[in-house]
This record gives C-alpha cells, structure tokens and sequence, in this order.
C-alpha cells in the first residue's frame, strides 16, 4: 500500500469538505436507501464528523498502535447506530465512488487498489470489535426510563432516567443521548450524580434556541418516555482517585452538572481534597440548583461555594465567574476544572491565561456534533479558546 | 416484545434479540422464564458471530472480485457500477440540501423567536419593576398614618404581577404572529420539494413520522 500516495489523494478530497462529504452520502443513499434511516434529519454535524473521523484515520495509517483502539472504538460505537455488517461494503463503494469523483483525472487504478485494501481493513477491524462487544454483551445502548422531569428555569429542565441495565461512569464523563422525538440525533451530556445505587442519573438540559435535541428534552419529553443513553466517555473532567491538589471548580449555568457528580464522588472517598465550587448565571433565577448546592456545601466542610450572577439587575453585585475565580485567588495551587457553554469556557479560560495560570493546571472538555467524540478527548483550554474565536 | 417499537423495521439485531421481553398473559401454562432467557442469550451470540462473519466475507468477497475482475482485465472495474447513477446522486443532494434548508430555517426561526421573547419578557420585568415602585410611592403618599411595611410590599408585589400578566399575554400573541410567518416560510420550502418528490418516490425510510417534526 502506498501510504503516501493515499495520504495526498485524501489531501485533495477533504480540500473539498462539505462538498465531498454531501457527494459521499448522496451516493450511500442511492445505493441503498434504507440506509437514509440510519441518519438524522439533518446530515451537517454528520459530514463534519466524518471527515474529522476519516481523516484521524488517513493521517494515522501507519501508525498500527494508535490506529487500531481507534478503529474498534468506532466499530463498537457503530452498533449505537444500527449499522449491520452487510452494511460496509455499500459504505466502501460508497467511499471509493467519492475518491473517484473528488480526484477526477488523478483517481489511478493504483489508488483504487491500495483504497479499498485500506477500507477493507479498517472495516473488518470495526466488524470485529463490534461483534466482539456484543459477544461480551456490552450493550449497543442503554434503554433508559425517564422517572423524572422538572422544569427549574425557562429553559432548564432537570430530567431524571433509570437504565434498565447497570451503566457505569466516573463523575464527569459524558453520556450520549436519543431520543424518539428526534431520531438518531445524538447529543453529549453528563451525569449530575455519582453513581447510586438505584442506577439513576439526573440530568441538567438547557433547551439550546434553535437546537435540535434540547429542546424536545426540555419542553416534550415526559415521564415513562425511554431514552437510549451510549457508553459513558471522557477523561478530562473526572478526578483521578487518590491524593491530589486542591480543586478549583468554575461552572457556568448547566456546567454545574458534572461538578455536582464529582463532589458526591470526592464525599465518598476518604481521601480529603479542599474544593471550591465557583458557580454563575446571568440572573438569580437561573440558578437553578443553588438549593441543592448549599445543602452539599453545609453537609461537606472542606467544600466552599461562591455564587455570581452576571447581568441581573435587581443585584448589585455583578461578576462573571472568571472575574470571582480571579478575586477570590489566588489559586495557583489547584487544578482548574471549568465547564459551561462554550462561550463562558472560552472566555473563563482566556481570563485564567491571561492571569498566568498555566494550560496544564486547566482541564476542560466539550462534546460537540462536528467532531466525532473520542477525538475531542485531549481538548486543550487553548483549543476551547480558539475555537470560540473562529467562529 | 416491549424493546421493539413499530417504526424499526430492521432485522432483530443480537441486542434487541438478548433484550425482548415477552409478555405474559396471565395464569396460563408458559415457558420457564429462565430458558428462555437462555435460549435468547445463545441465539442472540450466535446470530452475532454469523453477522460477523457474514460481514467479513462479504467485504472479502467484494475485495476478490475486484482482484479478480483487475486480473482478467488488466484494470480495475469504473467505479461507476451499473447501479450508481449520477443523476440519482444528484437528485439526493439535491434533497438534502432542501431539507438543510428547512432545517437552518426553522432553527434559526426558532432561535430569533426565543431571543425576541427574552429580551421583551427582560423589557416586560423592567418596566413592571418601575410601576410597582411608582405605585409604592403612591401609596405612602395617600397612607398617612395607616402605613405598613407588609402593606408597601403587598402593594408592589400586586402591581407587579398585574402589569407583569398584561404584558406577557401580548407578548403571546406577538410569538403567535411570528411563528405563524416561520410556518409560512417553511411551507413555501414544501412547496418546492413537492414537485421533486412527485418526479421520484421518497426515499425509504427506516422509521415512521408519528408527528410532523416543525410542530
């Protein structure tokens, strides 16, 4: 195989983005229209996704050791997705047609050769660990009842779910989410609790104006619907057990939730860390879990919680909560941990850069729809920024 | 057979096939549960390791063919292969791009919508919070000696929710107004696919709308 000559060839196509990726499913569908099922309405973060998945592939090719957990990762994650086996080789032409279209004159039958040897190995890998998955009986998705939803806000609902099969997570992972109401759009959120006992997990949904998924969590879903959640992922937000420094945790509006899992996790270790919990919102009543909150701060006394809002007029006051996080310093000491929208990431990052804590003592993290996730998982509070910025 | 809802027409995959559940009916001589339980856990390995297998050489299969067909013609087959038809391709991009269309349409729609409401229901709270002062005013003006503090309060909290309850049932009818030209856009959208749709048939689907997805 002509690693090179592959390398270039994807160069060429993924130089027609979009582009290439709409060619490559318009002529998936046309091949087998029921594979159109498979897909949400909207196919935009779909095209992102595969060409960044694609293209960690291509660009990693010769490297077997970083390629291969890849590739079974993808192939277990497919099975959430109801891809059947008999479905790759339709995917493969597929890919090939779009080579071929997206090359024109430079498509060689030496590429076509060394392209569908390449396909046909990265497929049978992730036929492989997906039949293994579901000989270890590592289920596809997990069914979950919701046996809660209350509205807090507006827009904020707090939903509650029972899967009907042990899901387990570390406090600060992610989890993502389908629902009926808006088939095969998948969207990440994480737990607001450590895991109990009764296997539940509460949910923190903001309806996103305009969003997809958000929404329908918010103002449709019911008691009794069933969502399908996938494997829990992430690195970056979980603490690693053991003796470590103090935590500094800035959350922003529905942020709160994987904060509020983690301090349940570090109650139940016997390892004592010194925590403080900056927690903001643009108004006092979009603090919506400041109850619960001020219960764990009183029943926990190495937990220390600050409260600020950011456009209310009715307070005096008014902070963001990088301007409290830096007020209240210094924390050079601590591991920064920071989760909100976007925006309120990017921007609490940028502030913390700026005061000269360093990229290493910040972690974040952030599952979006145009990335497929497990790439996202060594995000850097520098990329958050930039990102924010681009757009 | 709870874990199957209609609208999946698909085979049963290994998952769904460990997952069913079968319903009882009541007293009536069955089946021990538990076998099966285990015969839907050894089916569902089995049909597992056969769709392994089966995808395996089937991309095999398609591998030898094209090594077969290269070696007996000295090249490998056009990559258009009789079934793919560009003029297909292109009525599928052609759909999709509508459908993003309408899809960019009624999010942005909805987002302008859910702004608008804020900042007026923002604007609605302020000027309610200005009345309610006046009023408070008002009334240690007229009170005199009959003054109280829960009284002051009570009045501000009234004029609030007055003024507040007026002004929101306006702001109603003015989303109503707005969302009605959002469905009017989105219909012109349909419009246009209609015709598109008449020429070919729509594509299959793998699941059913129970309910229009713009509600």
């Amino acid at each position: 195989m002509d690693v090179a000559a592959l390398k270039a060839s994807w160069a060429q196509v993924s130089n027609l983005g979009d582009q290439a990726a709409s060619y490559f499913y318009a002529t998936l569908f046309s091949l087998d229209p029921g594979l159109r099922g498979l897909f949400a309405t909207s196919m935009g973060g779909q095209r992102d996704r595969l060409l960044t998945a694609l293209g960690h592939i291509v660009s990693n090719v010769e490297d077997t050791n970083r390629l291969v957990p890849f590739v079974e990762q993808l192939g277990r994650d497919h099975r959430r997705f109801e891809v059947r086996p008999e479905d790759y080789p339709t995917v493969g032409h597929a890919l090939l047609h779009t080579l071929a279209y997206g090359l024109g004159p430079d498509w060689t039958e030496q590429l076509a050769a060394d392209w569908s040897e390449a396909y046909g190995i990265v497929s049978s890998v992730m036929m492989q660990s997906a039949a293994a998955a579901n000989e270890q009986n590592v289920p596809a998705w997990w069914d979950a009842e919701v046996v809660g939803h209350e509205r807090r806000t507006g827009d904020i609902a707090v939903l509650t779910v029972r899967p009907e099969r042990e899901l387990r997570y570390r406090a600060g992972q992610s989890v993502a989410i389908e629902s009926h109401l808006r088939p095969k759009v998948w969207r990440y959120f994480s737990p607001a609790n450590a895991q109990r006992s009764d296997g539940t997990m509460d949910f923190h949904v903001r309806a996103v104006a305009g969003g997809q998924l958000s929404p329908a969590l918010v103002y449709q879903c019911h008691e009794g619907d069933v969502l399908r959640l996938g494997a829990p992922i992430g690195t970056r937000l979980t603490v690693p057990p053991g003796h470590g420094p103090d935590l500094l945790l800035l959350a922003g509006g529905t942020g709160i939730a994987p904060f509020k899992a983690m301090v349940e996790e570090l109650a139940a270790n016997p390892v004592e860390r010194k925590v403080t919990l900056i927690l903001g919102a643009a108004t006092r009543w979009e603090l919506y879990d400041r109850i619960a909150i001020q219960q764990l701060a009183e029943a926990l006394p190495w937990l220390q919680v600050i409260g600020v809002v950011s456009d209310d007029p009715t307070v005096e006051q008014s902070a963001t909560v990088a301007e409290a996080a830096l007020q209240s310093g210094p924390w050079y000491d601590r591991m920064v941990y920071v989760c909100g929208s976007p925006a309120m990431v990017a921007g609490t990052c940028q502030s913390m850069l700026d005061a000269g804590y360093s990229a290493a003592s910040i972690r974040v993290e952030q599952f979006d729809d145009k990335t497929y996730a497990p790439l996202r998982e060594d995000l850097t509070p520098e990329d958050a920024v930039a990102e924010v910025t681009r757009q | 057979m709870s874990t199957t809802p209609q609208h999946r027409r698909r085979p049963l995959s290994p998952h769904e096939i460990r997952t069913a559940r079968i319903r009882q009916i009541g007293f009536r001589k069955g089946y021990d549960p538990g076998e099966v339980e285990a015969l839907l856990q050894r089916l569902a390995e089995e049909v597992a390791a056969r769709d392994g297998r089966i995808g395996t050489l089937l991309a095999e299969n398609d591998r030898l063919q094209r090594e077969l067909y290269a070696r007996r013609h000295g090249a490998l087959p056009a990559n258009t292969a009789p079934e793919l038809d560009e003029s297909a391709i292109n009525r599928q991009l052609q759909a999709q791009q509508y459908v993003e269309e309408m899809m960019a349409a009624a999010q942005t729609n909805a987002a302008s919508l859910v702004a608008q409401s804020k900042e007026q229901a923002r604007e609605i709270v302020v000027a309610a919070r200005h009345t309610a002062e006046q009023a408070v005013r008002e009334y240690r003006a007229a009170a005199g000696p009959s003054y109280t503090a829960d009284r002051e309060e009570l009045t501000r909290l009234a004029t609030l929710a007055h003024w507040a309850i007026r002004q929101f049932s306006g702001l109603r009818s003015q989303v109503d107004a707005t969302d009605d030209a959002a469905r009017q856009e989105l219909a012109s959208i349909l419009d246009r696919i209609g015709p598109i749709l008449q020429a070919h048939p729509p594509i299959r689907q793998s699941y059913q709308e129970d309910e229009p997805r713009f509600g």
